[in-house]
């Protein structure tokens, strides 16, 4: 089936204008994402990394 | 909620990081004995084991699975159990994982010296170490799964996303680009023919870099570089845009390292523009880590551990801009087959990989063992030696790689090429191949003085197996989504979940690219002189396979009239359909073969000139740098294979005769004895049941059907 539809495919030099669209709406939604996080949030997560319990940096 | 106990297992990670620090130095002096064979081609012995082609795959496989890999693991193994604030979910999982992967490396070692290779680059494990990295691979990955699942934090930090992304793309691209049918032991055949071969692995090999170099040591590199300087990182909101962005692109990017080849167009087009997009995630990335060091850089002076990291992810800003400009057709005319490639992938290894890779160990051993650094200077030498021996490395190849494409396309006011003999252009590259080994040295120095230095902060300290931890246990949540919960942020806490969307995510490219080249016709058009090989000449491509010619010499020749001056009618993809696996190449250290059989071609040689070139290249000319293959003329040519091979040929569509595989060594013999009889003629005596036979038929053979179809030179358009 599969192999009926992609020989029917006309015009597939189009592939890099659709995966590019495909990318920028991919982009576009995580970019949105990441803006609509809270501040708070934000730095708390990133503070993860210090929540354990070694020592901290810079002592060699 | 109360407290829970626990204990993170630092025993695993201190044997990653010794085992990093042991395949670092063997894959590196492997390295470098292969740059002095540029000089003296005699370093290879005139044994079998030590030849270029053997080793050369050694050398990669020790540098980036053995190496970088256990560094990885180290630092994924450290960092993990403590952004999950859990112990690794299973210490046996861990034993195997540790072990299998030092099996592996030492599987790879052997069977590449004895010659079994598949012939595809970093790709070169016969099928039974294929199989064995699946199991290993799983292993790491359930005993990460699990652990996060066990874990005391409800997000999910970003360096995991990474370590996960990893995981899936890495177990993805190993089992497509390992479909093989088993001849004996360790020897297979590639499901995949030609153009569709070439394209699953160039999607493997990129995002090898992609998913093994890159994602792993980014996850690495968004853990450690805050902890050494002390500060969260820069953005957070840059860091998600970073992952998402750099995963889905990267995975479209393979066809760049097949540009001008006989790939369609518009998948080399899509590998271009996906390739050049891909400078905005990775200088995100690049960027998110420098800033973090903002109001921090006085703390760079002082401490060895951060310049190591500085100078790493500015490797990574250098090598994410080089190689989208290499991926552009106007730059690939010029640096592709060239030492350019040579100098790009090193940057990335050595300074990208390598020095984050030191600058985790000085960060890590000192509080695993529970002590200080023995010496700040030593380590601050390291890192000066290491910087030094990068630039001493990468520019004499960046010089030797504009001479090379200068050369190569130069032509004389008469318009007939200037250096036709392409010995001279090799001959004239031989100070830059010394410069380039004194590089060599200096990094492995830098890294003999890295090692004594933790020898002794290891003897001065004391060595933390379990290290007590304490933190409440993780409240149950309903796995929906809460009331004004983001999808993401659900996302975020449900591991399984996100690794099924980010499997989504990579597998967008790959689909797009690798189906319609397999569905649509057109993409392949069949050459009707073009017919399998005899059985002669197929053991003979074994045997070209074995040797790893195909680190020397490319088949494809691009339609650019510098090389279809040089070579011939520029490479067709219909010519490779039966060619399981491709041995196009990625460098030239020697000329292209892919037209060597024509006879009236420019290329073309004698049997004897061949035998004896292989017996002994300088004796032809002593300017050759070819090693000598003087076993393929005494060692007897193994022809029990035969009927095997020809029978896994015809499964994989070669239209063989039904029944061929019966009399196939009749007629290999038949072949056999016309050229042992040709050999005879110009005083040559080789019995015709040796190998050197059996590489003389598949020599003799390369470019006859293409040119046979009438397609001449002449009626080729090459681009300029």
């Amino acid at each position: 089936m599969f192999n009926q539809v992609f020989q029917s495919v006309s015009g597939i030099n189009n592939y890099g204008l659709v995966s590019t669209i495909i990318f920028l709406v991919f982009f576009t939604v995580v970019v949105l994402h990441a803006f609509s996080i809270k501040k708070q949030d934000l730095s708390e997560f990133s503070r993860l990394p210090f929540e354990d319990e070694t020592k901290d940096s810079n002592e060699v | 909620m109360e407290n829970q106990t626990f204990y993170y297992d630092n025993k695993t990670v201190k044997l990653f990081a010794y085992a990093t620090l042991f395949w670092g130095v063997v894959g590196m002096v492997v390295g470098l004995l292969l740059s002095l064979q540029f000089i003296w081609p005699q370093l290879s012995f005139g044994i079998p084991y030590t030849t270029f082609g053997r080793i050369r795959p050694i050398h990669t496989n020790a540098v980036i699975f053995a190496f970088v890999g256990n560094g990885m693991f180290m630092g994924i193994y450290y960092s993990l159990q403590r952004l999950c604030k859990a112990r690794m979910f299973s210490d046996i999982l861990s034993k195997i994982n540790f072990w299998g992967w030092q099996l592996i490396i030492v599987a790879a070692a052997l069977t590449f010296a004895f010659g079994f290779t598949t012939g595809k680059e970093y790709a070169e494990l016969e099928w039974p170490i294929d199989l064995l990295v699946a199991v290993v691979w799983i292993v790491f990955g359930w005993n990460m799964i699990g652990t996060i699942i066990k874990r005391r934090t409800r997000h999910i930090y970003v360096a995991i996303w990474f370590y996960l992304a990893t995981f899936i793309t890495v177990a993805v691209l190993h089992v497509a680009n390992s479909i093989e049918i088993p001849i004996t032991l360790f020897k297979s055949y590639i499901v995949y023919a030609g153009v569709q071969d070439a394209l699953v692995q160039w999607w493997y090999g990129h995002n090898a870099v992609a998913f093994f170099l890159t994602t792993p040591f980014l996850g690495l590199m968004y853990y450690y570089l805050p902890k050494a300087a002390n500060r969260p990182i820069y953005s957070y909101r840059l860091s998600i845009v970073h992952f998402w962005a750099l995963i889905f692109l990267y995975i479209w990017a393979g066809p760049h390292h097949l540009i001008y080849s006989a790939l369609p167009n518009w998948t080399q087009s899509l590998g271009v523009v996906f390739s050049v997009m891909l400078i905005a995630p990775s200088w995100g990335g690049m960027v998110n880590g420098l800033l973090t060091l903002r109001g921090a850089w006085d703390k760079v002076r002082e401490d060895p551990v951060l310049k190591f990291m500085v100078v790493a992810v500015t490797a990574y800003g250098m090598s994410t801009f080089e190689g989208p400009m290499m991926s552009t057709k106007t730059v690939n005319a010029i640096s592709h087959f060239t030492d350019w490639t040579v100098g790009h992938a090193h940057i990335g290894a050595l300074g990208w990989n390598g020095f984050l890779v030191f600058a985790v160990l000085y960060w890590l051993i000192p509080r695993i063992f529970q002590t200080n650094l023995y010496s700040k200077k030593l380590a601050n030498t390291h890192f000066w030696i290491g910087t030094l021996g990068i630039v001493f490395y990468a520019v004499p190849l960046y010089w030797g790689a504009i001479t090379q494409f200068l050369m190569w396309k130069e032509f004389t006011p008469e318009g007939f090429l200037k250096y036709p003999n392409f010995l001279e252009t090799v001959t004239q590259l031989k100070p830059m191949y010394a410069a380039r080994s004194i590089g060599g040295a200096l990094y492995i120095t830098g890294i003999v003085l890295g090692i004594y230095n933790l020898i002794l902060t290891i003897r001065g300290g004391n060595f933390l197996a379990e290290e007590a931890a304490s933190a409440p246990a993780l409240v149950a949540v309903s796995g929906k989504r809460a009331s004004g919960e983001g999808a993401h942020r659900w996302l975020e806490r449900r591991p399984i979940q996100f690794s099924i969307v980010a499997l989504i995510a990579i597998l967008i490219g790959g689909i797009i690219e690798i189906v319609p080249l397999y569905l649509v016709k057109t993409n392949i058009p069949s050459i009707a002189s073009v017919k399998p090989y005899t059985p002669l000449e197929l053991q003979g491509r074994d045997i070209y396979v074995r040797e790893g010619c195909y680190t020397c010499h490319s088949q494809q020749v691009r339609p650019f009239r510098s090389e279809t001056e040089r070579y011939g009618q520029y490479a067709k993809a219909g010519e490779y359909v039966y060619d399981h696996p491709f041995q196009w190449g990625s460098k030239r250290n020697g000329p292209d073969l892919s037209r060597e059989g024509v006879v009236s071609g420019k290329q073309y040689k004698p049997n004897s000139w061949h035998y004896n070139h292989m017996l002994n290249p300088q004796k032809l000319n002593a300017q050759s740098i070819m090693p000598v293959y003087k076993w393929l003329i005494a060692d007897d040519l193994d022809i029990s294979t035969t009927p095997r091979k020809i029978c896994v040929m015809q499964m994989l569509g070669v239209p063989y005769p039904a029944g061929f595989d019966l009399t196939a060594n009749d007629d290999l013999m038949r072949q056999a004895e016309l050229i042992s009889a040709d050999l005879k003629s110009q005083g040559i005596d080789c019995a015709p049941n040796k190998e050197i036979i059996a590489m003389i038929a598949y020599l003799q053979r390369l470019g006859v059907d293409i040119h046979s179809a009438g397609l001449s030179a002449a009626s080729v358009n090459p681009v300029k």
